[in-house]
């Protein structure tokens, strides 16, 4: 019954709403009396069957009255002539399923693919809602040599203080994101937080939803007082959203900091995602000494608000003058370094210009994909129309004007177009829901470093793409339709009725042209689509340098643990700790370091001395990318050794200056000679500022950042050397890595109740981070390459079977004069070969024009790869060439008795 | 001000079938289905949304008139609205009878009247 009433009160809502304000309650009231009575004398089935009626007499009540309120003369005969045309054109539908159907999925990719895809990158575009956001600009500096791309360069708080005499800025401030782990109030997590400049928020404009923001005084004194401002979302989250939440402590890296602000909702730092904020002065307990004091040591960016009035042009010559003088009181440049100044504005750079260049490849490739979708619909209405042409003769014979025929054809369009971007609309809202998912938490945070100011509550399915793909849907169906239906309508029945049915030389014409257009865009979409898979599979290959499968990485910090007071204090906890993992049945082989393959992280240092050269000055010296790993490692993640010797067990504890250098080091830094036993000269922590380093071996390269920039110089140094008091589980499990938690948290418990465990990972999860974005763009020009090459093969077809309508007498004639088979066939084919080639021919060129604009994005294979183009442009032809053979094939193989005879 | 009808035009089937069922005391929508029900002894029926619709045209054209409800009614649920036929409704019911009378005699006299059986 409650059913039953909803379906009544929704036909209801078809009525104009005055009569239903008055009369609904009532005719609702008879519908529930009827349906009662029913099911008292005459059982369910009876009401069932009454209600079923009564429904659809409301909702055809409804529609009428609405109709009745249309007072304006000639409307309802408007009215009429649409319902009338709706009805011929819904038979005409109906005898054309399969060709309808297949228009409506068009059209649903089509439009989809580009709702989604546009969405996304109009939430990148969108500008944050900052006050006088356009005021904003990040002073970034970087240094360039010779041809090499700038290196970007941070800031140190002594420069940041020079940059604040710049007169065009109101305020200058800085920023940096780090990791930490807040354990108390709540479960211990790991969470990102800011290190920020005491006018960090004012400079963005923010007022504190509760509390205050950050003291003056509390930035640089030498003692900062334990302050921070929490998240409105990690005040909700942690804290309850407790109104006494200020003034409450939160115990951060093991020490309590009191919370004297809650930053308002939406707001989640400048780096995204940030739970918590740390006046920069705390860096001095938690980072080191040496972040406040140290000039050199850059490690947070720049924000700054513009003066009122004050141009862009100006404020980046002052940059520009206060970096050149602040390198000169440096005097660390190489005489073809130089430092080069920029101010973005915020407004221009707040989200990363990988994740912004994915996307518009992405669009590009949806436009295309829409053209072909659009060509192809083109074709189908146009042939339709062509089909139609006796029919519009004998109703322009009747009396019919050109008018009511292009309105009839219209109608035909809108109702198979409009649901075809209705479900066009619903697959972008899933696809959209999809990225904002995966691909915003999962890839965009990842690549985005420093600064991403999108929230995953931006991503909102842009209707107007939807609407315009409709209208140019439309547009090429009434187009299609109309035209060679008004030319018909020019000429006399007889003739046309006489004519037999078939394209002719101008249809053919058309046809060759757009299987051209559609064969030029698939084959610039597939060379695209392969270059990325090609990429993907390189990606996730071999080239990685270690074995992802049944991997465990767990991260935990012994700044808490009570046992710890010394270097031998925090090995001793280490190596308990090791002990009792190994012992785990869980576990195959463990292993303890700073960093795990794909983490993104690793200890900087410069190599000072080569060997055999002389010292090198600090503008030479080239980067080292350092890993302290114990014995383990290397057979834990599955590395390979391709020369000398892994750590020993007993390296794990004596402080020996020996090193294993990836490939890529060993090629760069030892040119000459053997690497095995060589020595490099790096400072490094706990060694001598002056130590040699000696080479034990040499690894195979393993991928440790993004894949873009490809492999860099890594060094693996031994835990013996130094103990750092945060390091890496990386374990090979005997069951699913997950699996194992529970008694990898048990046993780091048994050797330390006060340590907690921070982000726990996979191989695969990371493997899997590590390839998202490859993967995100492989996939949607991948699946978007073989969509569109599903409908030009389809518009093959098409064209073939026309060519055959058309041609069927001379085919007749042909086979029945013992013309073989497989020529008529070649005959046919012909029709459609050419247009292949030449599209073919031109999508070849296209893709070569636009190629270098994947070059970033490509992994392992070059954006003009011969062998790809060539696949890709020979694979088209040969499928469509196979497209054209079985219909022609099939003809030819009739009886030309028979074929004779139906023409 | 009630709306014009052609007075030779027939009536719609619905309007003939309210006019048949209302009677001369003022009904209600429902109380005018069950009276209809009960006249045709259940083989046909009047639906609500329709039914509604219909009183209003009528109500607009004169064949009825909506009247306030009666002093004894009373109910719990919605206020129902009354309907009295006009001596128009009448007027127009009988020449609706005589015109379908006359096409039964038609009917009857080329053999398809009501008493008679197919062959």
């Amino acid at each position: 019954m409650t059913a039953w009433c909803r379906a009544f009160d929704a036909a209801m809502r078809l009525w104009p709403s005055d009569l239903r304000h008055s009369l609904g309650a009532e005719v609702r009231l008879a519908f529930e009396q009827g349906y009662r009575s029913r099911l008292v004398r005459h059982g369910r089935r009876a009401a069932r069957t009454f209600a079923a009626r009564a429904v659809v007499d409301a909702a055809v009540a409804g529609l009428e009255q609405r109709a009745r309120r249309v007072s304006r003369p000639g409307v309802g005969v408007v009215l009429d002539v649409f319902r009338r045309d709706a009805v011929s054109a819904w038979r005409r539908i109906g005898r054309a399923r399969a060709a309808s159907l297949a228009i409506v999925a068009l059209m649903a990719l089509g439009v989809g693919a580009n709702a989604a895809v546009y969405s996304t990158l109009a939430a990148l575009r969108r500008p944050p809602a900052l006050p006088a956001v356009e005021d904003l600009v990040l002073p970034r500096v970087s240094i360039a040599s010779g041809a090499a791309s700038p290196v970007d360069r941070l800031w140190s708080y002594a420069k940041l203080v020079e940059l604040r005499t710049a007169a065009v800025f109101a305020n200058v401030d800085g920023y940096a994101r780090r990791f930490g782990t807040i354990s108390r109030p709540g479960p211990a997590e790991s969470v990102a937080v800011e290190y920020v400049t005491a006018g960090f928020f004012r400079t963005l404009g923010l007022e504190p939803a509760a509390g205050r923001f950050f003291l003056q005084a509390e930035e640089g004194e030498s003692h900062p007082p334990d302050v921070a401002v929490l998240s409105h979302r990690a005040w909700i989250g942690r804290l309850g959203g407790r109104e006494d939440a200020v003034g409450q402590t939160v115990e951060f890296e093991g020490r309590s900091v009191r919370v004297v602000g809650i930053a308002p909702a939406g707001f989640e730092g400048l780096s995204g995602g940030i739970q918590m904020w740390l006046p920069i002065g705390q860096s001095r307990i938690t980072l080191g000494a040496w972040a406040m004091t140290e000039r050199h040591l850059h490690w947070f960016h720049a924000i700054a608000r513009l003066r009122p009035g004050a141009t862009l042009a100006a404020a980046t010559a002052q940059l520009e003058a206060i970096t050149l003088a602040s390198e000169a009181i440096d005097a660390r440049l190489r005489a073809d370094q130089r430092a080069v100044s920029s101010l973005p504005r915020l407004v221009d750079a707040f989200t990363p210009p990988s994740a912004r260049r994915s996307m518009q490849i992405g669009l590009a490739a949806a436009v295309l994909l829409f053209a072909v979708v659009i060509l192809n619909i083109a074709t189908l209405f146009a042939i339709r129309a062509w089909r139609d042409a006796r029919q519009v003769a004998v109703h322009v014979a009747l009396g019919a004007s050109r008018w009511t025929i292009a309105r009839a054809r219209f109608i035909e369009a809108t109702m198979i177009v409009v649901p075809g971007a209705m479900a066009g609309l619903a697959l972008a809202q899933v696809v959209l829901d999809a990225l904002r998912g995966w691909w915003f938490d999962f890839l965009l945070r990842g690549a985005a470093g420093d600064l991403l100011l999108v929230s995953a509550d931006s991503f909102r399915l842009d209707r107007g793409v939807v609407i315009l793909g409709m209208a140019l849907a439309m547009l090429a169906a009434s187009a299609a339709t109309a035209t060679p239906l008004l030319r018909q309508s020019r000429g006399d029945l007889h003739s046309v009725l006489r004519e037999r049915s078939g394209p002719g030389r101008r249809r053919r014409g058309w046809l060759g042209t757009i299987t051209a257009a559609q064969a030029a865009l698939t084959v610039a979409l597939l060379v695209t689509g392969a270059l990325l898979v090609q990429s993907l599979v390189l990606l996730t290959g071999e080239q990685r340098g270690f074995d992802s499968e049944r991997l465990l990485i767990a991260r935990y910090s012994l700044t808490r643990a009570t046992a710890v007071r010394s270097d031998a204090g925090v090995r001793g906890v280490h190596d308990a700790l090791r002990t009792r993992l190994s012992r785990l049945p869980q576990i195959a082989s463990v292993s303890l370091a700073t960093t795990a393959p794909l983490s993104g992280s690793f200890i900087p240092t410069q190599i000072e001395q080569l060997p055999g050269a002389a010292p090198l000055s600090p503008a030479e010296r080239p980067p080292l990318h350092v890993h302290f790993v114990d014995y383990a490692y290397f057979a834990t993640i599955g590395a390979r050794l391709l020369q000398g010797r892994s750590f020993l067990r007993h390296e794990d504890s004596s402080a020996e200056p020996i090193v294993i250098l990836s490939q890529t080091a060993a090629a760069r830094y030892l040119r000459t000679g053997d690497p095995i036993g060589q020595q490099l000269r790096f400072r490094m922590n706990g060694a001598d500022p002056g130590q040699w380093w000696r080479v034990v071996g040499v690894a195979d390269d393993i991928l440790f950042g993004p894949a873009a920039g490809g492999m860099r110089p890594e060094a693996f140094l031994p835990l013996g050397v130094w103990a750092p008091p945060a390091l890496a589980i990386i374990a090979r499990t005997t069951i699913e890595p997950m699996a194992a938690v529970p008694a990898v948290r048990a046993a780091l418990r048994e050797v330390d109740p006060a340590v907690p465990m921070g982000t726990v990972t996979t191989g695969d999860a990371m493997r899997a981070q590590g390839t998202a974005g490859t993967r995100l763009l492989a996939a949607l020009l991948g699946a978007f390459a073989a969509i569109a090459a599903l409908v030009t093969l389809t518009t093959v077809w098409v064209t073939t079977v026309e060519a055959i309508v058309e041609r069927r007498r001379e085919i007749g004639v042909r086979l029945a004069l013992g013309g073989s088979t497989a020529r008529v066939a070649r005959v046919l084919q012909r029709t459609v070969s050419m247009p292949l080639i030449a599209g073919a021919l031109l999508g070849l060129a296209a893709a070569a024009w636009a190629s270098p604009q994947l070059d970033p994005v490509l992994f392992g294979v070059g954006p003009r790869d011969g062998v790809t183009y060539a696949i890709a442009a020979g694979g088209l032809v040969l499928a469509g060439l196979a497209a054209s053979w079985i219909p022609a094939r099939r003809i030819a193989t009739i009886a030309p008795s028979s074929i004779l005879r139906q023409s | 001000m009630p709306r014009e009808r052609d007075e030779g035009a027939a009536l719609p089937p619905q309007t003939y079938h309210v006019l048949l069922a209302i009677g001369e005391a003022p009904m209600h929508g429902y109380a005018i289905i069950q009276a209809y029900e009960a006249l045709t002894g259940g083989r046909e029926t009047l639906l609500p949304g329709s039914l509604y619709a219909t009183l209003l045209r009528m109500a607009a054209e004169g064949l009825l008139k909506e009247v306030a409800p009666p002093a004894h009614e009373v109910s719990a649920g919605p206020t129902r609205r009354y309907f009295r036929i006009t001596p128009a409704g009448r007027a127009a019911a009988r020449a609706e009878s005589r015109r379908r009378a006359a096409l039964l005699a038609v009917a009857e006299a080329r053999g398809l009247g009501a008493g008679r059986r197919s062959r």
